[in-house]
């Protein structure tokens, strides 16, 4: 098995907009070890969340190859995409996005659904996500009833309960204020540093990219910036 | 949690809303448990018809009166077994509004031609007998709380005794007992001879004359051989199956089955525009948490199957509700319904045609959303472009 999460080989991704195409970008490589933790910046429009898109299979690629711990994913059907994303990959977006009608708990136990365990396991899996981002004592309330870093922290519950390898974050800490940014970004690193997950996070937030190990810079379509840090 | 608990909180996501649509579905299938049911009743009669029962009345229609001779001469044919009298009473009991379906008959001859009637012995030598006597359907001696032995006055909207009375003395011998025909249940029978030498007019005739033949193979030819044995007469015959008749006689009243059809096809028409445009814009609102679920690995067969599953609880829960209150409205007036129109009740199959109907509308109003799930992209629900 490849020690890459993530290879990107000469990925272009163009839109067609009447008559005018839109290249978003152009031959782009891309490695992303197991276990990096990388902030994706960049100004808006310069494609970011489209690659953060391509990278968890939701959008699809022009040209080229994405790779997944060696297997290509770029080439897969719809079916195959949902069982590879289920199995592998967990998204926490801006806007936490959870189930209105579903408590803290249900909202996590979703994506187990999907696997075969038990309704007992799934209860036990949930627990233990929710008491790692410090919300085990609100699993019964409601997204409405809880502040927006607990429905993050929720959210971030969501995309660990099934244990996948990667997590992939559309500015996680876009919607909050310093204090429960800060702490959000905090549980990422920890599952980046003591549960060994890939974490990819795109911001605009320079915050955010300092708790990555490297920070890369997009802007119209090519890595311009590749920063590493200490 | 699992799928189904999902579907239910989804559902219950807009009370009000939901409400609603169950309100709309509630009535539809009301609408069609109680007006089929009404159907059944009117059809009663076609479907308890026997094969081999034919009806002969007056060819300009059957409230013009046959000589009551012609039943000595119908019964001679060859090929026919029985045949009675029936002669309609027009008798109420203490209220106009209390309207019995009453005949005047040959009450051996009677119980021939309708050998299903089985009377206990006692009961039918005592009406036999008895030239006062009557037979009365179960429905109806339940409906005026009569019983063997009681003396009950009748009166008729339509004959009146030399005396200048419209009311006639009865005594009840008989109670008719016979689930698979509820006409039979509904009726009230009293001697030919009595009414004959007491009314003050029609004396020597009769409304209808019933018969059965050996085979209901010989029907066709002697339906001929009657109509033709009376043809140029002055009281010209028609002669049809009791079934045909019976479904003639319902014709008088209207077009029940298109009325009933086009009643409960409208009230359809507008639940399934109602209820599938609800569902999409229900789906629509749910568009991003749709795209959510499909992130987290919810394929597109299995988002479509949940909001399938959504339409079909709606349409199932509501049709349940309206076929129930149908079904109790109707047995707790079906007293009461029957002396109108023996038969009406809500039948398993009634039921079943309902549920069957439920389902289609489930199917049909969730079919758009559901495709509108399965092929919703990701991205484009995200609003990520």
């Amino acid at each position: 098995m490849s020690d890459f999460s993530f290879q990107l080989r000469k990925v272009s991704k163009r839109f067609v907009k009447g008559k005018e195409t839109i290249t978003i970008f152009d031959n782009l490589d891309l490695d992303i070890p197991a276990q990096d933790y990388v902030a994706i910046m960049g100004p808006s429009g310069s494609g970011k969340t489209t690659l953060l898109n391509v990278l968890g299979g939701i959008d699809q690629v022009t040209s080229g190859e994405v790779l997944f711990n060696g297997q290509r994913v770029d080439t897969l059907n719809e079916g195959q995409l949902s069982r590879w994303r289920a199995a592998n990959v967990g998204f926490i977006f801006q806007f936490y996005n959870l189930m209105p009608v579903l408590t803290a708990a249900q909202n996590v136990e979703l994506p187990l659904l999907l696997t075969k365990l038990g309704s007992k396991d799934r209860r036990r899996h949930v627990a233990t996500a929710l008491d790692l981002v410090g919300l085990g004592d609100r699993s019964k309330h409601y997204p409405r009833e809880m502040s927006g870093g607990q429905q993050q922290r929720v959210a971030i519950a969501r995309a660990i309960v099934s244990d996948p390898k990667v997590l992939l974050c559309d500015e996680p800490t876009g919607d909050l204020d310093r204090t429960t940014a800060d702490e959000v970004l905090e549980i990422l690193a920890l599952l980046n540093r003591e549960h060994s997950k890939t974490v990819i996070v795109v911001t605009h937030d320079p915050e955010a990219a300092n708790h990555a190990k490297r920070t890369l810079h997009l802007n119209k379509g090519i890595f311009v910036e590749r920063t590493k840090l200490a | 949690m699992n799928h189904a608990l999902l579907v239910t909180k989804n559902i219950g996501r807009r009370k009000l809303r939901t409400v609603l649509l169950l309100i709309a579905i509630f009535i539809a299938f009301l609408l069609f448990g109680a007006l089929e049911s009404f159907l059944q009743g009117f059809n009663a009669g076609q479907n308890s018809a026997a094969a081999d029962r034919l009806v002969t009345v007056n060819k300009i229609n059957f409230t013009v009166p046959l000589p009551i001779s012609y039943v000595d001469r119908i019964r001679d044919l060859p090929g026919i077994t029985h045949a009675t009298s029936q002669s309609f009473f027009g008798g109420f009991y203490q209220d106009p509004k209390n309207f019995l379906l009453m005949f005047a008959t040959d009450p051996q001859a009677y119980l021939q031609v309708y050998p299903k009637i089985v009377l206990p012995p006692e009961q039918r030598t005592a009406w036999l007998n008895d030239r006062r006597g009557i037979a009365v359907g179960r429905i109806v001696a339940n409906k005026n709380h009569w019983k063997i032995g009681d003396h009950i006055p009748i009166s008729s909207s339509i004959f009146s005794r030399a005396d200048g009375s419209h009311s006639w003395d009865f005594n009840l011998d008989a109670i008719i007992n016979l689930p698979e025909d509820s006409q039979r249940e509904s009726v009230v029978l009293m001697h030919h001879k009595y009414f004959d030498e007491t009314v003050t007019f029609a004396r020597d005739t009769t409304s209808m004359i019933v018969f059965t033949t050996a085979s209901p193979k010989l029907n066709d030819s002697i339906e001929k051989q009657v109509d033709a044995m009376f043809a140029n007469s002055p009281y010209e015959t028609s002669t049809d199956t009791a079934a045909a008749f019976n479904k003639a006689f319902v014709a008088q009243v209207g077009n029940i089955a298109l009325i009933v059809t086009l009643v409960v096809s409208t009230a359809f028409a507008a639940i399934l525009l109602i209820v599938g445009n609800t569902m999409v814009m229900a789906i629509r609102e749910r568009t991003r948490e749709i795209g959510v679920l499909k992130t987290l690995g919810f394929s597109g067969p299995v988002i479509s199957a949940q909001i399938l599953a959504e339409s079909m609880l709606l349409a199932l829960f509501g049709a349940a509700l309206g076929l129930g209150t149908a079904w109790l409205a109707l047995a707790a007036t079906r007293r009461y319904l029957e002396a109108l129109i023996p038969g009406v009740h809500m039948t398993g199959a009634i039921l079943a045609a309902g549920l069957g109907w439920a389902i289609v509308l489930g199917l049909v109003t969730g079919a758009v959303p559901a495709w509108s799930g399965l092929r919703l992209r990701i991205v484009s629900a995200l609003g990520r472009r």
